[in-house]
């Protein structure tokens, strides 16, 4: 979280996760161009490379779509989450490397413009094993740079969080592309099947794991609260929500988190202004409800950001009856205070 | 994230669920049966002494050169200027009309001089004509036909 704009805003944590991925491209592209040299010595350095960085894109695609599902899943992948920027744009440079040094290769050194030559070259869209899988990944590249460099706070805030989420989903579509991209491709002139096999695979664990982070959330929002009294619905106990920490509830398709906090029950709107992530997974730093995804911090009485921060989520009220929490689900503007609901036996032992 | 948004990823994932193994396998279905190719022999690098016949492209120089005794032949390739392509292939035929049957001699690259040996069951004679196709097997389209008049 920062008050102005910063080119990267790196904190330590930041610089070893980036140390860290960059360790692992340079192993993996050294011990690629070894085995190769070794068991390949007829190929060229270009070629050497178009191969190695493709692999290593792809899996890095592939590992930055598992991150939101597995965080969904387990939040012990959360600190995943915090730098996944820094993994997509470090994707999208080799991927650019890749895409680069394949149209100098396959397409510059003739007399047509390489661009024109990519889509011009090779025009088989009837035909499946002589599809011109190069434009598919020409695509894929197309919407990786457009997320790469929209991927700055600066561009979140200015094109509204709804467009850059909208734009930022066309991932799915690269993705899509890239697969194609391969088995129309690569695999057409291989007769390795271990190509075939790690695609399936790579594509069946994301479909996997994509679709029971969704079916979870989709049950979790559909859980039904039947009693209900004044407007308050009957959410939880008291002792179901742990110190610091919150329960979330949705009613009336809205998601709210209830945060338990020194004594007192406070709810806020679930959703964090910055990249939507989720607040109620959070936890309360010095007094601050934090946000898991990037530690956006809001007060849990008013749902403003501490000064000099803007950032301003809906409160709601809640109220304890003995032991049990009701909460309702009509929102106030954002950043109005409520007072929160005292809890009785916590107060008693103080 | 929103609840739609929610409702949005989930029919997204529904989709390539079925998008994405079915392009896979389609993909995987369509890869060609291919006969296996070898070269005919591993490429030459001193050229044999006799010129047998000499086509003279814009380009390129192809010349089909044999022993002293006449027992090995072997295809000359020349780049005069960079071609346009980065890796092409050369197949041997009269008629060439499947590409994947035809023969492979070689293979060059944009620059450069090279020699393929010819085996014993490529005959040059006087009286032959000897077709060999320069292919690009990345656009998969033939580039150019080379005939050796008789």
């Amino acid at each position: 979280m920062s008050a102005s704009y910063a080119a990267i805003g790196w904190n330590r944590q930041k610089k070893n996760y980036d140390w860290l991925i960059f360790g692992f491209c340079v192993l993996y592209l050294t011990i690629f161009i070894l085995l190769t040299a070794i068991y390949n010595p007829q190929y060229t350095f270009e070629t050497v490379l178009i191969r190695s960085t493709s692999t290593l894109s792809v899996l890095l695609l592939h590992v930055i779509l598992a991150i939101g599902p597995l965080c969904r899943i387990n939040k012990k992948f959360l600190p995943l989450l915090y730098n996944r920027r820094h993994l997509g744009v470090t994707m999208f440079t080799i991927a650019l490397i890749h895409g680069s040094f394949s149209i100098f290769q396959f397409h510059a050194l003739g007399n047509t413009n390489p661009f024109i030559s990519l889509f011009t070259s090779n025009t088989q869209f009837n035909s499946v094993s002589q599809f011109p899988f190069q434009a598919l990944g020409f695509f894929a590249l197309i919407i990786f740079f457009l997320m790469a460099i929209t991927s700055h706070d600066f561009w979140l805030h200015n094109l509204s969080p709804k467009v850059w989420k909208t734009l930022h989903m066309f991932v799915y579509l690269a993705y899509l592309l890239i697969v194609l991209h391969v088995m129309l491709g690569v695999v057409q002139y291989e007769t390795n099947p271990v190509f075939v096999v790690m695609m399936f695979a790579g594509a069946v664990t994301m479909i996997t794991l994509h679709l029971i982070a969704g079916t979870k959330e989709v049950k979790k929002d559909s859980e039904i609260f039947n009693l209900q009294r004044e407007g308050y619905s009957y959410v939880c106990e008291v002792n179901d929500i742990e110190e610091s920490r919150a329960k979330i509830f949705c009613i009336d398709k809205e998601r709210i988190a209830v945060y338990k906090h020194e004594g007192k029950l406070y709810a806020i709107h679930n959703v964090c202004k910055h990249q939507g992530g989720p607040l109620g997974e959070g936890k309360i730093l010095d007094g601050c409800i934090t946000c898991p995804w990037h530690g956006y911090q809001y007060l849990p009485d008013n749902g403003q950001s501490p000064p000099p921060f803007k950032e301003k989520v809906n409160t709601y009220d809640v109220k304890i009856e003995g032991m049990k929490v009701w909460l309702n689900p009509t929102p106030y503007a954002e950043g109005t205070e409520r007072p929160g609901a005292a809890i009785k036996s916590y107060n008693e032992k103080q | 994230m929103m609840k739609p948004l929610r409702k949005t990823h989930l029919f997204i994932w529904r989709l390539l669920a079925l998008l994405l193994p079915a392009g896979i396998i389609i993909a995987w279905l369509s890869v060609p049966k291919q006969f296996p190719q070898t070269l005919l022999q591993p490429d030459a690098t001193v050229p044999l002494p006799t010129i047998l016949k000499t086509v003279q492209k814009e380009n390129y120089i192809v010349s089909i050169r044999s022993s002293a005794d006449g027992t090995q032949l072997q295809l000359e390739w020349i780049n005069k200027a960079v071609l346009q392509y980065p890796t092409a292939t050369i197949y041997a035929g009269i008629e060439i009309k499947n590409i994947r049957l035809a023969k492979l001699v070689g293979r060059i690259k944009a620059r450069g001089n090279w020699y393929f040996p010819l085996d014993s069951t490529f005959k040059s004679g006087s009286g032959s004509s000897d077709h060999f196709i320069l292919y690009d097997f990345i656009h998969q389209q033939v580039i150019d036909t080379i005939n050796f008049k008789p």
